[in-house]
């Protein structure tokens, strides 16, 4: 028996190793290749940046917001947003970029669809793994933590799609095409899901406090998520007194410019096609 | 207690050094012991009420042997047993009606199972019937040994989903001198590490899409209907052998064989050999103490004697994995298709003589896989009308495939390590050589090869790891039964 204990022991050991590498080439391979941690440590290590525009939110913005037409066309801009994003994960992103950046944007657009997942404390892995204050904990071991942009790196190995997807200013440019075969449903906008969003509140409070003006954008989505409730602006007053303009932009009749073959990637995703035709429109609403 | 847990795999990892560092006469009532306490951490009330199971059938089984009542004795044993079965989990399928026919309130009978949290109850009253009927029948000698019975009865590994042991192959065991044997314990660890593989890595991440659709059927499409009706089998099968291979693995680490319950079964031609390889301990337990008695009672009748006992055989099968009509539907459905089986194979073997064999073999596999996709349906879903949903669905294809989406942006190592074990199982199941051959390469001795095999270990152990995170730890099918 004591053979095998000094086995056991042995074993152990040699997983500790592994489990060390595992890790540690992990993290490593995702800092060189997943979108959100390049735009993460590229956003961490801007140097005087002046960026007149910023987007929060979640894949949708992501996707969907091409910053470097605006950036052409508008004012410089930049896309924070990132995948899965919850919207308390926004509000930290855009309070550390105005700590610790002194040019302070002028319009930020939060991106929003209709799942408010606004009730969780959850912070993005990413963001969570890189923020100052954090304090390292089990669960924070790469393949746990990050172990969904595992599932994203697969997707490039495998998928020369993936692999032709760029970034640029922020935004996921992604040349895939997958056809929209939903039909439309009959769907209203929930204004008070908004107006109860204590961290959609907060944006909006951090944002008054700093002079900048918040814009909300309900993103548009395949047919059967499009909406019928007027495009906007309409202003949202929160709970916390403080106030922002949103615009539905999921509006089925906005949302016709949209070409159900050729212009989404996926669940509610554009193209880079498709980003680009919706920042037209939103340029047109900006201006 | 969850055995997806770290708790459960830190305990049975730690039991086993303590096992062997006891004496041998202290072992099997420190494995009773344990197994109490893992009853108990359900229920102490289920706790009492098993160790009092355990004695009645203890006692009766004693009795049995020698005595005058011998007939009545043995009676009296199987009347309690499928009574306190169907009071603990029939009460609202049989009885409450009948209850209610009487004007007679039948919720004190509800209670007693809300009071008792009857976990594992159709595993071991198998048990127990099995138990008395082999010592009436002369099968085998009455345990005197009340701690041996009562390990029989309460094993932890098995007590929750089986195998289903029988007496005569579990108690024998429980008198050999247990050694340490390195080679024993290392396989016992090797088996249960791929059970945990198997449940948390592939079957925890097909249920939410298993478990999610038949909750709620009117949100899938035809498509996803059809994905869900292939994917069924092999959600059950991954989940069921997991835990198997957790109970057997961890089993034999103690030096205690279970009775195994799976051989490769999607590689079955037809279902009467599909049945001789799934859950083969409750088959084969069905087929020895139902189906050859019910056929043997009923011998005079002829062929009709064995059609006769499948359809009993099978809808007791179809029923003792739950009260209501799709359980009994899908026992029907498998004795039906053997009944069929048995019928046309002359006639099958006739019509198809001429095709070539692997074509045969093939075509009949995926027939035998399909088939068993659609008796499924009965049993995922939760009554009649989502049976009728469901295939309306399959009948009716509308929608795009969702689904395919989710599948493959989730869960997406399934796509890789579900054809890999098939793959080994067909090596295994059709190219017996290569198999061995493979097995000798990976057994060679050296350093190099230790090497290999442990970062495959590793690699196993890192894959549980990042999948057990991935959600929460899911219920075992078989622990609902």
């Amino acid at each position: 028996m004591k053979k095998f204990v000094k086995k056991i022991f042995f074993f152990l050991s040699f997983f500790c190793v592994l489990f060390i590498l595992y890790n540690t080439l992990f993290l490593g391979i995702l800092m060189l290749t997943d979108w959100d941690f390049k735009k993460r440590l590229e956003s961490l290590n801007f140097v005087n940046p002046d960026f007149e525009l910023l987007v929060l939110g979640s894949s949708l913005p992501e996707y969907g917001i091409d910053t470097e037409f605006l950036t052409e066309h508008l004012m410089k801009s930049y896309n924070l947003a990132l995948h899965g994003n919850p919207l308390k994960t926004s509000y930290v992103q855009l309070n550390e970029y105005l700590v610790r950046y002194s040019k302070k944007p002028k319009y930020v657009i939060l991106g929003l669809n209709s799942f408010l997942d606004e009730q969780t404390e959850y912070i993005h892995p990413v963001v969570d793994l890189t923020m100052k204050s954090h304090k390292f904990v089990l669960n924070d071991i790469p393949i746990i933590s990050l172990r969904w942009f595992g599932v994203e790196f697969l997707k490039k190995i495998l998928s020369s799609g993936h692999r032709k997807t760029k970034m640029s200013f922020g935004q996921v440019k992604s040349p895939r095409v997958n056809s929209d075969k939903t039909d439309y449903d009959i769907l209203n906008l929930d204004l008070k899901e908004f107006e109860l969003s204590y961290w959609i509140g907060e944006i909006a409070k951090l944002c008054t406090q700093n002079g900048i003006e918040l814009i909300i954008i309900e993103m548009p989505g395949v047919k059967e998520k499009q909406n019928l409730t007027e495009i906007g602006p309409r202003t949202i007053n929160f709970v916390n007194g403080y106030s922002a303009l949103l615009y539905n932009l999921n509006n089925q009749e906005f949302c016709s410019f949209i070409n159900e073959n050729k212009d989404w990637v996926g669940l509610s995703h554009l193209n880079e096609t498709g980003a680009l035709k919706f920042t037209i429109e939103l340029l047109k609403i900006l201006q | 207690m969850d055995i997806i847990s770290i708790y459960f795999i830190a305990l049975s990892l730690l039991s086993v050094f303590v096992f062997y560092l006891l004496k041998n006469k202290y072992r099997i009532i420190f494995l009773t012991l344990l197994s109490c306490a893992f009853i108990a951490s359900f229920s102490l009330n289920l706790l009492i009420y098993v160790i009092a199971y355990s004695l009645v059938n203890y006692f009766i089984g004693l009795k049995m042997p020698g005595s005058a009542y011998k007939k009545h004795l043995f009676r009296t044993g199987l009347v309690l047993n499928l009574i306190q079965l169907i009071i603990l989990k029939y009460a609202d399928f049989t009885l409450s009606p009948l209850f209610s026919l009487i004007n007679v309130n039948a919720d004190f009978i509800l209670k007693i199972s809300e009071i008792i949290i009857p976990v594992g109850v159709s595993f071991f009253t198998l048990q127990g019937i099995g138990y008395l009927i082999n010592v009436k029948m002369g099968w085998e000698k009455p345990e005197k040994k009340l701690q041996d019975f009562i390990l029989y009865i309460t094993f932890y590994p098995k007590y929750l989903s089986g195998p289903i042991e029988r007496s005569n192959h579990f108690l024998p065991q429980l008198k050999v001198n247990k050694k340490f044997n390195e080679g024993q314990v290392s396989k016992g660890f090797r088996i249960m590490l791929f059970g945990f593989f198997k449940k948390i890595v592939i079957a925890n991440q097909l249920a939410p899409y298993v478990i999610n659709a038949y909750s709620d059927l009117n949100s899938i499409n035809g498509y996803a209907a059809w994905i869900l009706l292939l994917i069924g089998p092999i959600y059950l099968y991954f989940d069921f052998s997991g835990y198997t291979d957790i109970a057997r693995g961890l089993a034999r680490t103690y030096g205690i064989e279970l009775l195994p319950n799976f051989n490769r079964p999607f590689f079955s031609e037809n279902m009467t050999t599909f049945w001789r390889r799934f859950h083969m301990s409750l088959s084969s337990w069905f087929n020895d103490y139902v189906f050859k008695q019910t056929a043997f009672k009923f011998r005079r009748w002829g062929i009709y004697a064995s059609v006769t006992a499948l359809l009993v055989t099978w809808i007791l099968f179809g029923v003792w994995h739950g009260a209501g009509w799709t359980f009994m539907v899908l026992g029907f459905v498998q004795a039906f298709a053997i009944i069929y089986e048995f019928f046309t194979k002359k006639w099958r073997l006739r019509l198809f003589s001429k095709a070539p064999v692997s074509i045969k073999v093939w075509i009949s596999r995926m027939l035998t896989y399909f088939f068993y996709s659609i008796s499924l349906v009965f049993f995922f879903s939760p009554d009649i009308s989502s049976v009728s949903i469901i295939f309306s669905k399959l009948v009716k294809i509308k929608g795009t495939l969702i689904l395919i989406n989710e599948i493959s942006s989730a869960p997406f190592m399934l796509l890789i390590y579900i054809p890999a074990i098939f793959l080994l199982e067909l090596i295994e199941n059709d190219f017996g050589a290569v198999y061995v051959n493979l097995k000798q390469i990976w057994w060679r001795d050296g350093k190099k090869y230790m090497f290999f095999r442990w970062t495959i270990y590793c690699l196993i152990i890192i894959q549980i790891i990042i999948s057990a995170n991935l959600g929460k730890p899911g219920q075992f099918i078989y622990a609902n039964f």
